[in-house]
């Protein structure tokens, strides 16, 4: 039996995380014409493309031209800083759902958020898995948690796609 | 049986009459085409999927299709201009998909020098169509189901969009490849380009291979709309050379695009028809845009 080594702080800062993500991804199946949210807590994806999606100004596309009907959605959101030294922010890709987003010929859609309620997104955009599985970095293997990596913002948006959303 | 907006067969057609042939209720869509302009327009097609699905109506006729990466996208016409005779009978299109490839053999069969034409005639739903030159008859079958997409209408305003000159985008793409087939045998280098459109309309292909740097500068013949600053987007420069590489010779081309989004490249080709230049095909395609990152600082 594992037995975890997370301080209280951390895992507080775990459930701030978790919570922003929630919320970030209400905004965007609510704010994206086609997309619904899967059916189910146990779903293995957040969204599902509920029509043929093409990009839009508000939601830019890389690596693909249009997203097909019935296609798997992720959406992994961070904030544009994390902590105090203001790193940039990372997605946290976990091994096993990325490979079923593979497997399914599913996208991610990454955004890039501020901490606070009822708030735009900065930045948005749609990358297939495959494509995201040729920029992520090496999978880490840590006890007591899911096997992860991670992929700073940078990698996905430039700088002025990001700044540009923050009014 | 309506024949409005559809060319008539002339008096002296070099062949029989469809309907002559078929009898009226068998034959859908009838035309007679130089094997020129439809191999160019085959070639547009064929860059993106092996198979499409042909819409033919009376305006000619239609293709909308992806590739299988779902990188590329095409809207294309072939119009009733571009035949030397051509009829569609009834007001409704009528689809079938079929390979591309018997078109191009047949187009292949039409001696230029004794100035033959295909023919293509489509029958009823079930019925395979028949493709001749000279005096080859094939038939084609058509597929249940592509399996494949068709291309999506994309509403959007780009911040760069311009009319360019062909010959010069044809050069910038194949100059632009020089740093990456200098690498040929040096290990992976990705064949990306860098695509930049400046505040004064100028387009400019960029190849760059972190070792060497091709910048070609392509002059517009019309912007139509600039950015206030510049805008760059990084794309396959496979798909750049394929998407330039199909349009042909004499073809008007309008590009746009926008800071990392996908391009649109369309073009028209005119042709003298009864004293005036007529647009005989045209072709939009959709690229999408690779990621261009500051990496993970």
């Amino acid at each position: 039996m594992s037995v975890s080594r997370r301080q209280p702080e951390a895992d507080s800062r775990l459930a701030r995380s978790k919570r922003l993500g929630e919320r970030v991804e209400a905004t965007v199946i609510q704010r994206v014409d086609g997309l619904r949210a899967a059916p189910g807590r146990d779903s293995r994806h957040d969204a599902v493309a509920e029509q043929c999606l093409a990009p839009t100004e508000r939601l830019p596309f890389a690596g693909i031209c249009l997203v097909e009907q019935g296609t798997p959605v992720e959406i992994k959101s961070v904030a544009a800083v994390q902590g105090e030294r203001e790193a940039t922010g990372r997605f946290y890709l976990r091994e096993g759902q990325h490979g079923e987003l593979l497997a399914d010929a599913g996208v991610y859609i990454f955004v890039v958020a501020v901490p606070v309620p009822n708030r735009d997104p900065l930045a948005m955009k749609l990358v297939p898995a495959s494509l995201v599985d040729e920029l992520r970095g090496s999978w880490i293997e840590v006890e007591d948690r899911l096997t992860h990596t991670k992929l700073a913002w940078s990698h996905v948006f430039r700088d002025a796609e990001v700044s540009d959303g923050v009014e | 049986m309506s024949l409005s907006g559809n060319r008539n067969w002339g008096g002296n057609a070099e062949y029989p009459d469809p309907v002559a042939a078929h009898g009226p209720s068998e034959v859908v869509t009838q035309g007679v085409i130089g094997p020129g302009l439809l191999q160019n327009w085959l070639a547009a097609l064929d860059i993106v999927h092996p198979e499409a699905p042909l819409v033919f109506d009376s305006e000619g006729i239609h293709a909308s299709v992806v590739n299988e990466a779902k990188t590329q996208q095409l809207e294309t016409t072939l119009f009733a201009e571009a035949f030397e005779e051509f009829q569609h009978f009834g007001d409704e299109p009528t689809e079938r998909i079929v390979a591309l490839r018997p078109f191009h053999e047949t187009a292949r069969l039409a001696e230029p020098d004794a100035e033959e034409a295909v023919s293509i005639t489509v029958d009823q739903p079930g019925q395979p169509l028949h493709l001749r030159a000279g005096p080859v008859d094939r038939t084609v079958a058509a597929y249940d189901d592509l399996g494949t997409l068709r291309a999506s209408e994309l509403e959007r305003d780009y911040d760069y969009r311009a009319a360019i000159d062909r010959r010069q985008l044809v050069a910038a793409a194949r100059h632009a490849r020089v740093p990456f087939r200098a690498m040929d045998g040096f290990g992976s280098t990705s064949d990306q380009y860098h695509i930049r459109g400046e505040p004064d309309g100028t387009l400019h292909v960029i190849g760059d291979s972190d070792i060497d740097n091709v910048d070609a500068p392509v002059a517009t013949e019309d912007a139509i709309r600039t950015p206030e600053t510049a805008v760059e987007a990084v794309y396959s420069g496979e798909l750049v050379r394929d998407v330039v590489g199909s349009i042909p010779d004499g073809a008007v081309v309008s590009f746009q695009f926008a800071s990392d989004t996908d391009f649109r490249l369309r073009w028209t080709l005119k042709q003298e028809r009864h004293g005036e230049q007529r647009p005989v095909a045209e072709a939009e395609y959709h690229v999408a845009p690779i990621l261009q990152s500051g990496g993970g600082a």
